[in-house]
């Protein structure tokens, strides 16, 4: 017997599943490459897995994963796509997903996470009502029966993900008292569009050693690449850039002011060098920081008795020039102040990019 | 060919009694929208002036048991 699957069988997955985690780079935690075990393993023999017969399957799953990702949105855990990834390379090949000849399947999927969470809502109702068990027997094939089971755990085992990755898609469409029918709508309608989410198309995931030493990914955003997408695409639709603003806004992290001041001025530097900009002089105006330029829209009201508060704080911000140097009583002012601007638009902005710290 | 049960779960819309889960004593349905795969709805068994009824779970997590127990059950079938 050889020492590999003898160690295997002493440790349970353990060396394939180290092996994966060293293998993607730090892109894939301990649980990820957990599961990417269980599919690799019903394929290859672990000793195959760790002398590297499967390195081409699992950089083919990677590309296929960031494939599905371009095209249900980042709406989902890292796990949940590689749950959907290896479930979709059960009927189709890798080229054949990379071909786009599962895209069909893919949106489906998508909307069908949300139809189950929304069922787990449905059933989470107390007090309701018993109807008599009153089945009725029918002849059905046998393989549509076992269609819909195959369906069906597609489904289930990405809530046992959900139910333990902390995302819950239901509690963000609950929340947002959402009609799932306009979301699924807006998805699809966003999900055809080119220009769909530039925080999407400007987010990298890059892997970061935690304090206990091992690996997570992060989610950073391409300040200079957000800037230039949302000018090119309210060139032609000054509209745009306050509703891409806002989605911008609405997938940062905790210090988004500053955040967003660095996405804002170089918005306003891109319109001082491009003359096809020069349209946005209007809408871009002559604001020193992104709390001025929401100040100007009307989204912080300077009517109200707080004002002046909040222009107090507004001004220190810009004077100290960092969020995290503010008092707390400030923070929380122009925290305040800014979450109206937050809550113009919730239909899409707040479903974005989960991993790297942002708390739905 | 084989032997299904369905009834009307509410909208009068049918639903197919997929399987059947028992845990903790408890039997558990889990029924699929007849026009709809990804509808999935999930029941328990209780007995009521000696008549079996089917009744909304009042947890999440009772809810996540019961379709974790299903996809355990299932999910090696092709």
């Amino acid at each position: 017997m050889d020492g590999i699957n003898t160690e295997v069988r002493q440790t349970g997955n353990e060396p394939v599943i180290e092996y994966l985690v060293k293998r993607s780079n730090g892109m894939y935690n301990m649980g990820m490459a957990s599961k990417l075990a269980e599919f690799l393993l019903s394929t290859y023999s672990a000793k195959d897995i760790l002398e590297g017969k499967a390195d081409y399957q699992i950089a083919n799953l990677y590309e296929v994963q960031k494939y599905i990702t371009t095209k249900v949105g980042s709406h989902f855990s890292n796990e949940i796509m590689m749950n959907i990834t290896a479930q979709l390379l059960k009927d189709y090949s890798g080229m054949r997903i990379l071909n786009g000849e599962a895209d069909a399947r893919i949106e489906e999927v998508a909307k069908g996470l949300l139809v189950v969470e929304n069922t787990i809502l449905e059933n989470r109702e107390k007090n309701t009502k018993p109807i008599p068990l009153s089945p009725q027997k029918e002849p059905r094939k046998k393989e549509d029966i076992k269609a819909k089971i195959r369906t069906g755990i597609l489904y289930v085992s990405t809530i046992a993900i959900l139910a333990t990755s902390g995302i819950t898609l239901a509690k963000v469409v609950k929340n947002n008292n959402e009609n799932m029918d306009n979301y699924l709508a807006g998805l699809t309608a966003s999900v055809n569009d080119e220009n769909y989410n530039i925080v999407l198309k400007n987010t990298e995931h890059v892997p970061y050693q935690n304090e206990q030493g091992t690996y997570e990914t992060r989610t950073i955003y391409k300040t200079d690449g957000i800037a230039q997408d949302i000018m090119t695409l309210s060139a032609s639709n000054p509209n745009e850039y306050d509703k891409q603003m806002q989605k911008v806004y609405a997938n940062l992290e905790y210090n988004a002011l500053e955040n967003m001041d660095k996405v804002f001025l170089e918005t306003k530097r891109l319109m001082a060098q491009d003359e096809a900009f020069q349209s946005l002089y209007s809408v871009i105006v002559d604001s020193n920081c992104f709390l001025d330029y929401l100040v100007s829209k009307g989204y912080i009201d300077t009517n109200s008795e707080d004002y002046a508060k909040v222009k107090n704080a507004i001004d220190n911000y810009k004077q100290v020039g960092s969020f995290n140097n503010l008092s707390s009583e400030e923070q929380m002012i122009l925290k305040k102040s800014i979450s109206n601007y937050q809550n113009i638009d919730l239909s899409l902005t707040s479903l974005g990019v989960e991993a790297g710290g942002r708390s739905h | 060919m084989i032997d299904v049960y369905t009834m009307n779960l509410e909208n009068n819309q049918k639903y197919i009694i997929l399987d059947t889960i028992v845990k903790n004593n408890n039997n558990y349905l889990i029924f699929v929208n007849d026009n709809n795969d990804k509808d999935l709805r999930v029941r328990k068994v209780i007995m009521e002036n000696n008549q079996e009824m089917v009744v909304k779970l009042d947890s999440d997590e009772e809810v996540k048991d019961i379709l974790n127990e299903f996809y355990n059950k299932h999910k090696g079938e092709n």
